[in-house]
């Protein structure tokens, strides 16, 4: 699989997301934009802005074969919550419900660019970046796509999380064949669960990973503290928290030193993820 | 491509604590459906809705869906322990050699604690509200743990979030990236999604009609579905009974509209397209369409016209049917218990009839089964399912003898 383009967003939660979008993109997407969730808004975005950068992707595989993955944390929990207290004000809005889901950026990116092929939103902790691009490299194995557009996104926290949040999002683009040039190739994917236990399931996911750089975003390296490492260089690269943590991390290696590194990401729930890429 | 065996089936539904009992009441065309006493003069009178009890609780008033108890995580894990067990997984012990997947379908999650304390907030704004947990991958995580699995996955893409969970799980089988997959989908009723539902008017205040001529909507419900899935191979080896199979699995988007169906079917048909193809299987060789038919207007026109689309002339001939107006719509865990009735209805040879349909829409020209179940010959079974933001994904199940197969 290859990784054909790249992009990535981080905006303060006051900021209008209009400002985010690459010149060209303005008159088309600001009257969407502005009619959108935070959520949908920053997805689309952070696409707008990899489609800037690779203006060459859309045209190369017909956008029935392309697929929209999804990867968030906390999802449309900030939409929840504003639309619950207009619930509890006597005053439901019913704007803000029908943005109560996470897969509505799926939705709001399969129209504005017309892609019919597969959606999925994956709804995990901070590893759901990367398990929304373990799922787009299935479905190019599988044929099932020819093209995944994988979005990793979070949104500020709202009221009653407890994980600090800032309004963040990355997009890639990958494909089964490379038709240009690539960025990256992704050539296997990996995960381990075990209940509870971040450190076991890092040093069971490490033992096997086929690289001896590893890439990690900041919380996922204060788990490797405890974890069995074998003689493997760790990279650690702040990013911004949740789902969007290892592909934020991605973004650094493409431009680091190793020519082929192991990104990975662990969630509390003990859940660990990776990716393996060479450059 | 080639198919996984089912061989545990459990289900939460208005209609009983077991699969057993949905199965028996979707025959009998019994309704869940009914205006609950508890909502009764609150902002949640929306019309009939199907609440379930889980054991020891009796929800029949509703009484629960104001509660702020963990109800999606306990539904689950009982839908769970029935499909377990019927595979012959409830030990540790069985389990002990095998790397056992949990994939879970679900819109909502576990969100009723968050809502009482927002709701605590919202009078007390000074209030100081202690940590709760709460979120889309809590039932998951907590039964991943109980069932020390090597693997598992939160899915959340609308309606259809259950059927794209059934796919993702029969890949990671064919990609022998676990033995066993317990995939299940679940869904609670709660105030935050009856009032949204019923903002949208997508709720009936009436009871659920699908396919009818006088069909105003949906009658939400709660459920929780879960199928064991695991390779026919290590089905016989464990001398479990297979009884289906799940053989093919396919996935859309409309990108047409984020709350209204593409009118003319197409994101529906692709899905269904994809999953025969997946599956290998003809349209031909479909026997039985278990639809989404959630009574809503747009839904159901769009729906009858992928599938006139997807067979043609053959369309009029091929039985139809829809559970919702009997248990709801359930949202997340709509495609797996659609999966569940599927199932039985490739053992028994029997299709139960759309409960609350009485006069079929005639622009349809659907073989719509109503009135009583249909004894019928059924080898192949099309489960199809969308939801708002256009997404969409079908699944073919075929029955768990090897017979014939009519291939592409």
């Amino acid at each position: 699989m290859k990784l054909r383009g790249y992009a990535r967003l981080r905006v303060s939660s006051s900021d209008s997301l209009i400002e985010a979008l690459p010149e060209s993109s303005v008159m088309e997407l600001r009257a969407p934009i502005v009619r959108m969730d935070r959520l949908c808004g920053l997805s689309v975005a952070v696409v707008a802005n990899l489609f800037a950068q690779f203006p060459a992707l859309l045209g190369e595989v017909p956008p029935d074969e392309v697929a929209v993955v999804l990867g968030s944390m906390m999802g449309c929990h900030k939409t929840d919550e504003e639309y619950y207290r207009s619930f509890l004000n006597g005053q439901p809005s019913p704007r803000l419900f029908a943005s109560t889901l996470p897969s509505s950026p799926n939705g709001e990116l399969s129209i504005l660019y017309r892609l019919r092929g597969p959606g999925l939103t994956v709804t995990m902790g901070p590893t759901s970046g990367l398990c929304a691009l373990a799922e787009s490299a299935m479905f190019l194995r599988m044929q099932q796509a020819a093209a995944c557009l994988v979005v990793a996104v979070e949104v500020s926290h709202p009221v009653l999380s407890s994980v600090p949040l800032v309004d963040s999002a990355v997009a890639l683009w990958l494909t089964r064949e490379a038709s240009g040039s690539s960025l990256a190739s992704l050539t296997a994917t990996d995960e381990s669960f075990h209940a509870g236990s971040a450190v076991s399931a890092l040093t069971d996911l490490l033992a096997r990973s086929p690289a001896s750089a590893v890439v990690v975003c900041d919380e996922t390296s204060a788990h490797i503290g405890a974890a069995a490492l074998n003689n493997r260089h760790i990279r650690s690269i702040s990013t911004p928290a949740g789902a969007v943590s290892g592909l934020w991390a991605l973004g650094d290696a493409l431009n680091g030193p190793e020519a082929a590194f192991v990104l990975a990401g662990v969630d509390d729930s003990g859940l660990a993820v990776s990716a393996f890429l060479t450059r | 491509m080639s198919g996984v065996a089912i061989t545990g089936l459990g289900a939460l539904t208005g209609l009983g604590d077991t699969a057993s009992a949905l199965f028996a009441g979707l025959l009998a065309g019994q309704s869940a459906a009914r205006c609950l006493p508890a909502l009764s003069g609150t902002p949640l009178d929306v019309g009939p809705l199907v609440a379930a009890s889980l054991p020891g609780e009796d929800n029949r008033d509703g009484q629960a869906l104001l509660s702020d108890r963990p109800r999606a995580t306990s539904f689950l894990r009982h839908a769970a322990s029935e499909a377990l067990e019927q595979a012959g997984l409830a030990s540790s012990r069985a389990r002990a050699s095998l790397r056992v997947g949990v994939c879970v379908a679900t819109t909502l999650g576990e969100k009723a604690p968050w809502l009482a304390a927002l709701a605590s907030l919202h009078k007390d704004p000074s209030s100081e509200i202690p940590p709760v947990d709460f979120g889309c991958a809590l039932p998951a995580q907590r039964l991943a743990t109980a069932l020390s699995a090597s693997r598992v996955r939160v899915i959340s893409t609308a309606c259809c979030s259950s059927n794209s969970a059934l796919g993702l799980s029969l890949q990671w089988l064919r990609n022998d990236l676990c033995d066993v997959v317990l995939c299940g989908g679940v869904d609670v009723l709660q105030p935050f999604v009856v009032s949204g539902f019923r903002l949208l008017r997508a709720q009936s205040p009436d009871i659920c009609r699908p396919f009818d001529l006088r069909r105003s909507g949906v009658n939400l419900g709660e459920a929780a579905a879960c199928v064991v899935l695991e390779s026919e191979r290590l089905a016989r080896a464990r001398g479990q009974q297979i009884l289906a199979r799940l053989v093919g699995a396919g996935l859309s988007q409309d990108a047409h509209h984020m709350t209204a169906p593409d009118p003319q079917g197409r994101g529906a048909l692709l899905a269904m397209q994809r999953a025969l193809s997946d599956a290998n299987v003809a349209a031909e060789a479909i026997d039985f369409v278990s639809s989404h038919g959630t009574g809503t207007p747009f839904n159901d026109q769009m729906e009858a016209r992928a599938i006139k689309l997807l067979f043609g002339d053959r369309s009029r001939h091929v039985p139809v049917n829809s559970i919702k107006g009997s248990v709801g719509h359930t949202l997340g865990a709509a495609g797996v218990l659609e999966a569940v009735m599927a199932t039985h209805v490739l053992r028994r040879q029997q299709i139960p009839a759309t409960t609350g349909l009485e006069q079929p829409d005639p622009s349809f020209e659907l073989d719509l089964v109503m009135g009583a179940p249909r004894a019928y010959a059924v080898r192949y079974v099309l489960s199809t399912t969308s939801g708002f933001g256009g997404e969409n994904a079908a699944v073919v199940l075929a029955s768990g003898d090897e017979g014939g197969v009519l291939s592409r």
